[in-house]
């Protein structure tokens, strides 16, 4: 540890450089997370982003500009470029600039008259404008809301959205005190918070927004406890058919809503009731690539008061285009993690709302809501038989060799032996390698191909013990009625996805009973593509404060049979 | 050219007879023992002004005012003087004398004998703040500044990175040359479009930045102005000699150069472009100049840059304020060469009228080697580490980034380019670890380096033919290189004057290029030109006249005093008359026959301002010679 410098090296194209080495990095470190992304946390020396969207939603939670800007000039070793400073500043001062009201009936558009008569010359902008009030504000068609966001957003300039919304169908619906399995039920403070901030009158967050909580802890309930407090007919879009039904169970065992009060719009069954319940897929179904999305209408086939995006990361951009149409209903988003694969953060943001509540996982685990996860990644030398076949191969070639290094089996085993006894998911991307693995392993295998019957059979016997290890595929990403493991071991996975690590220590974070303890795992192939893909993936639990441990190590020699398959 | 650089040029006789204020004190008068340095400081002092007589250091003012360090040719500048001054002709000839032999200015003489007056760029721009004092002090503003092409509407406002200093743009620029094996001339005798193109990407730089001072590359080689200023400012430093066949690096000067810290290269690079800019602005300079005076990387002030113009006294106000709009814009000329150059930072502080401001971006002067080697491969190296240890990382890494910290990244195919030119891997993993001060390297980063070698392997490790462009190392003689550096091509050529409107208005502002440096002057019509001690002519010239036209202010017969006329004019000098009862002085210009009568026409000093005036005899009494030393004394009682 080096004293005396600053943990921080801020360029001038907004990376900003964290030096772990430095005495004040833990505390850099946890301020720079309020208002900036990670972007690459190798070595000691770690990458950090400030984007506009990551300052705007630091922002409506309450972190000042100034703040971020004090905490860079405290931390930074060289100073701060003045392109830097001056381009925060210029972003933090974009922020409540701009505000969306409803005024006898009309939707206007008021705030700084000098930018607004700049942004004016916007043409894309112009045909939302139906006129313009003497102080130079603008009187708005209606329809626009979500569209003059979205697109004020993407130029630069996030808009406060005063407009309010509209009551909707009124539904009566309590939280029960005792569930309806018996169990006392009320919010966590942290679930309480979230809840409060969405239901706050004249609040930058109020009615639209979105809760980033970790797996586990309880994002369900938040959206339970905003259906209450709004009390109007909900449409909650949900990411599969099981997560639809997991919704529906926990409607019942929480609220005073009975079963008929609650429908499912998914593939399988099309109910509308007070609270319906679709999925992603659903909504984005069409016969062929140029129809409409059918399916679509059901946003409007109701005077919806509120609707509930579960998963919001997920959701899919058709979705959000329909979201742009329906500004004046109240919306909640739900998920653990905003990060973007698809580059829709903005769309999130001006869409969906600002984020509204967001919640450490280490907050979380300190709090006992989740367990402690430990992660580490090992890595281990390319199998000396397929380092011919690597060379040769291209691109994606070299990443599956990787992926399925056969050395990795052997890590396995002893990560296994270590943790004999605690129910452990050995999870990985190729069909072919976990085949192989859970028969050298004797270790039954879940992939997408097993029927339903049989998976509640694995599960039930994994949930009792009668088997310690199950071997999964990417279906574990997302199967919410998967059992809690204690061990995690991640063979491969889908290139760089920070979403899918996530996912999948999500898998292990239930609060468990005794030391609360539970170990990510993820083997990777050093030297190799994969790398450089599990570095990427890794982002977001650093991003939450987890650190990997990096441990190397040469592989267990597995005997491998001629066709290059380990035997034993 | 630099003052130390003309004086390197200057005769054994000359140094002796001239009083030169920088030789003053040194040994025998002798060059190796001046500090230049410090004679710079001794004129930024303003002592040396101080020996000057005032009609001298009139005529040192004014000369720098209209031509900042530009050659002017003599005749035309004794004009304009004139034109511009209540200095008569005399004055200003011993006045521009006085000057040569104190070592302020300088003359080139040009084959069939005219003469270019000019300072050298480093000295005008130590005089300047004591010659040309503003008004307004340039002090530090205080408020939010805020990038001047910033936060428009339709823009997103993002931080788009630092522009790359010259300096190390030309590192970068060497190192690519060093590592081509396209960096030998075409036929042509230039770089190849591919190589030339190589190095602008290394360099984005705006042909405005230059053009705004009548700077253009050369048409026949082709180069980018990047390109161009590139291979220029190498070439100026004495960084890269041009052979026949392509470029050499010069190997001895490299090692020096890298050896600097960063804040030592990049302002050794901009006293470089002014001395290439400066002798080409006239009085566009001043801003330039200015803006190099202050050591600090404060924000201050464009507007306190220039000022009213000094001299309007004849110039109507409107045209005076259409001084200052040009003094406007070439103070943001230079705000946009500094920019594109990567020293300095411009924006706007907001209120009611933005004000527009500047400052010097930091650069480090102390040496210390942070560079950070990743266990993915990627090396960050820190703002101050030495220029030898940027070459070396330039020849071992792929460059990602730039900006306060380098972003490198290790290659399969860099390391196959080093390892085929030779190199051995633990060579480079012996560079690595010693640059990242690092015990071991981190064991990702050795199986990395294994596998790529094995691949090297793998593919035939063939060597390359290539070993880089030829190196002049110390094995070439100080003489033989001085022989490369007399013949060198130049680039950047001068294809406008910046002030070329306004030299219409003023003819003394030249007209034709003098070449920027001697060395370029490939015809030889240049050379530096020996004082021809005009105070001992003149004084002959006096002796000759009667002593009473000198002594005394008298009455005389109209054909003598029409003699007496005619010597002033001849002699350039003014005449001291007795007007309706007063003493004035009147600096006669030509005579004129009206019938029978004769006149004369001239400039009569009242009010403290010149006039025009056609005078007869009979409208003075009384009428004297006045010797130039006098006139002075003259102006004052009046």
């Amino acid at each position: 540890m080096t004293a005396g410098k600053g943990a921080l090296i801020v360029q001038s194209d907004m990376t900003v450089l964290l030096d772990e080495q430095i005495e004040t990095a833990r505390e850099a470190r946890e301020q720079l997370l309020m208002f900036g992304e990670v972007v690459k946390t190798v070595g000691s020396l770690h990458t950090y982003r400030l984007t506009p969207l990551a300052l705007w939603n630091a922002m409506s939670a309450g972190v000042s500009w100034q703040n971020a800007l004090e905490c860079l000039e405290r931390h930074a070793r060289y100073g701060l470029p003045f392109t830097a400073a001056a381009t925060l500043r210029g972003w933090g001062q974009r922020f409540g600039k701009l505000r969306l009201q409803l005024r006898e009936g009309e939707l206007v558009l008021g705030g700084d008259t000098a930018l607004l008569s700049q942004l004016a010359q916007q043409k894309q902008l112009a045909d939302w404008i139906k006129d313009k009030t003497a102080e130079g504000e603008w009187v708005l068609h209606g329809h626009c809301r979500g569209l003059l966001k979205q697109e004020l957003t993407r130029l630069g300039y996030p808009v406060l959205d005063y407009a309010g919304y509209h009551d909707g169908e009124a539904l009566d619906i309590g939280l029960r005190k005792l569930t309806l399995r018996g169990r006392p039920f009320s919010l966590r403070p942290y679930q309480a918070a979230a809840v409060d901030r969405f239901l706050q009158e004249g609040a930058v967050q109020s009615g639209s927004g979105v809760a980033v909580l970790p797996c586990g802890t309880g994002k369900t309930v938040v959206g339970l406890a905003a259906l209450a407090g709004v009390g109007a007919a909900a449409l909650i879009l949900a990411s599969s058919h099981s997560a639809a039904l997991q919704w529906r169970d926990e409607l019942l065992d929480k609220t005073t809503l009975d079963i008929s009060s609650i429908g499912i719009y998914s593939g399988k069954q099309r109910e509308i009731a007070p609270v319906t319940i679709a999925t992603y897929n659903l909504l984005t179904r069409r016969a062929t690539a140029g129809d409409e999305y059918r399916h679509m209408e059901l946003l409007t086939k109701r005077d919806w008061g509120l609707v509930i995006y579960d998963e919001v990361h997920l959701l899919p951009a058709p979705v959000f285009r329909m979201t742009a149409s329906i500004q004046a209903t109240r919306r909640l988003g739900l998920t653990a993690t905003l990060v973007r694969e698809d580059g829709c953060a903005e769309d999130v943001y001006s869409l969906i709302g600002p984020k509204l509540y967001d919640m450490a996982w280490k907050d979380a685990e300190l709090g006992g809501y989740i367990s402690s996860v430990s992660c580490k990644e090992i890595t281990v030398p390319l199998h000396p038989s397929q380092r011919k076949l690597y060379h040769a191969a291209g691109g994606r070639g070299q990443l599956r060799i990787a992926a399925e290094n056969h050395n990795k089996l052997g890590i396995v085993k002893r990560l296994l032996r270590q943790h004999e006894g605690k129910p452990a998911l050995v999870i990985g991307q190729y069909l072919k390698q976990l085949n192989d693995i859970a028969q050298s392993l004797n270790a039954p295998i879940l992939t997408g191909e097993v029927p339903p019957q049989e998976r509640a059979e694995l599960y039930s016997r994994f949930k009792r013990g009668d088997i310690s290890v199950l071997v999964v595929s990417k279906v574990a990403n997302l199967a919410i009625d998967l059992p809690d493991a204690a061990v995690a071991i991640q063979l491969s996975g889908s290139f760089g996805s920070r979403q899918e690590e996530a996912q999948r220590i999500g898998r292990l974070l239930r609060p468990k009973a005794g030391s609360n303890k539970a170990w990510f795992y993820s083997i990777v192939t050093e030297g190799t593509k994969e790398t450089q893909f599990a570095l990427k993936r890794q982002l977001f639990m650093m991003e939450q404060g987890y650190v990997y441990e990096r441990m190397a190590e040469q592989g267990e020699a597995e005997p491998v049979s001629e066709a290059g398959r380990p035997t034993s | 050219m630099r003052l130390k650089e003309v004086a390197e040029k200057l005769t054994e006789e000359q140094l002796l007879n001239c009083e030169y204020f920088w030789l003053k004190g040194s040994v025998e008068g002798s060059l190796t023992a001046v500090d230049w340095d410090e004679a710079l400081r001794l004129a930024a002092s303003g002592k040396p002004l101080e020996e000057l007589s005032a009609a001298e250091l009139q005529v040192l003012q004014l000369h720098m005012d209209l031509h900042g360090a530009s050659p002017v040719e003599e005749e035309a500048l004794v004009v304009i003087l004139r034109e511009r001054s209540a200095l008569t002709g005399a004055e200003i000839r011993l006045g521009l004398d006085a000057l040569e032999r104190g070592g302020f200015l300088f003359a080139l003489g040009k084959a069939w004998g005219e003469r270019f007056i000019f300072a050298p760029s480093d000295l005008y721009a130590a005089l300047l703040p004591c010659l040309l004092p503003l008004s307004a002090s340039s002090s530090p503003c205080c408020g939010d500044v805020y990038p001047a092409a910033s936060l428009q509407a339709g823009q997103a406002g993002t931080g788009t990175g630092g522009t790359l200093p010259l300096g190390r743009a030309l590192l970068y620029g060497l190192s690519r040359l060093s590592r081509e094996p396209s960096a030998g001339f075409t036929a042509k005798g230039v770089l190849s479009r591919k190589m030339s193109d190589r190095l602008e990407r290394a360099f984005p730089f705006s042909r405005d930045a230059l053009q705004a001072f009548g700077f253009g590359v050369k048409e026949e080689c082709g180069y980018s102005p990047s390109v161009a200023l590139l291979l220029e400012a190498a070439l100026g430093l004495r960084l890269l000699i041009a052979g026949d066949k392509g470029f050499c690096i010069n190997e001895v000067a490299l090692e020096l150069w890298l050896k600097q810290d960063e804040q030592a290269r990049e302002i050794e690079l901009r006293s470089w472009l002014c001395d290439l800019i400066f002798p080409a602005a006239g009085a566009a300079a001043h801003c330039g100049a200015r803006m190099c005076r202050i050591q600090d990387g404060s924000w201050r002030r464009v507007q306190d840059l220039y000022a009213e113009p000094r001299f309007v006294d004849d110039i109507a106000a409107g045209e005076g304020r259409e001084a200052v709009m040009e003094q406007l814009q070439y103070a943001q000329n230079w705000l946009d060469l500094f920019c594109e150059c990567g020293w300095l930072e411009s924006g706007y502080i907001e209120g009611e009228k933005p004000e527009a401001v500047f400052r010097w971006r930091p650069f480090s002067h102390v040496i210390e080697n942070e560079v950070m080697l990743q266990p993915d491969g990627e090396i960050l190296a820190g703002p101050q580490i030495s220029g030898s240890i940027r070459w070396q990382l330039e020849e071992i890494a792929d460059r990602v980034s730039d900006d306060w910290f380098t972003l490198y990244r290790l290659s399969e195919n860099r390391l196959h380019w080093k390892l085929g030119r030779g190199a051995q891997l633990e060579e480079i993993e012996a560079i690595l670890q010693n640059i990242s001060g690092r015990e071991s390297l981190p064991e990702a980063v050795h199986n990395m380096l294994q596998q790529w070698h094995q691949s090297w392997v793998h593919k035939g490790s063939k060597r390359s033919s290539f070993c880089g462009i030829e190196k002049s190392g110390p094995q070439k003689s100080g003489e033989s290189l001085q022989s490369s550096y007399s013949s060198q091509p130049c680039f950047l050529e001068i294809i406008r004057l910046p002030n070329q409107q306004r030299s219409q208005q003023f003819p003394g502002i030249p007209q034709q290029t003098v070449p920027m440096r001697l060395e370029q002057d490939r015809a030889g019509l240049y050379r530096l030109e020996i004082n021809r001690d005009m105070h001992h002519a003149f004084s002959e010239k006096i002796a000759a006249v009667p002593a009473m036209w000198l002594k005394q202010r008298r009455s005389y017969h109209p054909s003598t005093s029409r003699e007496l006329i005619a010597k002033a004019i001849s002699l350039e000098t003014a005449v001291e008359l007795s007007l309706e009862g007063r003493s004035v002085l009147f600096i006669p210009e030509a005579t004129e026959q009206r019938g029978n009568e004769w006149a004369v026409s001239g400039r009569l000093y009242g009010e403290r301002k010149l006039e025009n005036h056609v005078l007869g005899p009979e409208q003075w009494d009384e009428i004297r010679l006045v010797l130039p030393t006098e006139a002075a004394n003259g102006r004052k009682r009046q």
